[in-house]
């Protein structure tokens, strides 16, 4: 029963996304990544990471709430249809995708330096002494991008 | 066929290479942006299987959390981006790109 459920999951997740790769237009690129997010939310619960797939679906219903308020305003910003595809080079799309496989393969055999952390004492305690290196470099790299986009906004708005 | 983690390396795999696929083909600010949510959700999948498929470990998952807070801002970043060039100038980046194509 296991196995059927993430074929089911994994079927969901790549037509969806082949969908959106291989269709022309707005809404139904929306609609097919509306389809991906629960197969996607599905391969992660599969994974126990429940968590981030109550996250990942939030956000995209965020992010659909919001164009659906917003949709003159969001559409007209974001899309020019001109019904035709680029050219691409189909040799570096190739390397990328051989760098990548070999990349994955390097994590999968790589033994992991493990940090020091007793997992059936996992507190929430713990935030402030063990994880703390992992929670300054999020905040770090947060207070870093958050102004850098509050003054493109504002710089932007005085150039135009 | 017993499922494992090769499964989901795979699965990640070739959602990484559509999304770039997506990525480089796009003609519109949307779908470049559909491809760039694939290109991350590919890789939290990856993360996501080697940090809990076997049993829950808090590292993986805090790793999951840093890239997740990172994919948002830059995908963010990039809206904000289109949005106050299509101000500035009245015209969608990529229509520019395909003109100097």
């Amino acid at each position: 029963m296991h196995d059927i459920i993430i074929y089911i999951f994994a079927a969901i997740t790549i037509l969806s996304v082949l969908y959106i790769a291989f269709s022309a237009g707005v809404k139904s690129t929306l609609k097919s990544l509306a389809i991906f997010t629960p197969g996607i939310c599905g391969l992660l619960i599969m994974t126990n990471s429940q968590l981030l797939a109550l996250i990942f679906t939030l956000l995209i219903l965020i992010t659909f709430l919001i164009s659906y308020i917003l949709e003159d305003k969001v559409i007209k910003l974001l899309t020019v249809d001109t019904g035709t595809f680029a050219k691409i080079n189909i040799f570096s799309l190739l390397v990328i995708s051989l760098l990548t496989a070999l990349l994955t393969s390097l994590f999968g055999n790589t033994r992991w330096p493990m940090a020091d952390i007793e997992y059936s004492l996992n507190t929430f305690g713990m935030i402030l002494t063990k994880y703390l290196p992992f929670f300054i470099a999020i905040s770090l790299v947060t207070s870093t991008i958050i102004p850098v986009l509050i003054r493109i906004y504002k710089t932007s708005d005085t150039t135009s | 066929m017993e499922t494992g983690i090769n499964h989901f390396i795979f699965i990640s795999a070739a959602m990484f290479c559509i999304g770039l696929y997506i990525l480089l083909t796009a003609r519109e600010a949307v779908k470049v942006i559909t491809g760039l949510v694939i290109l991350f959700a590919a890789s939290i999948l990856n993360i996501s299987a080697f940090s809990g498929y076997w049993n829950f470990n808090p590292e993986g998952q805090i790793t999951i959390y840093l890239v997740t807070a990172v994919c948002a801002l830059n995908i963010l970043a990039g809206i904000i981006l289109m949005i106050k060039h299509y101000k500035a100038y009245r015209s969608n980046l990529f229509d520019e790109v395909k003109q100097v194509e």
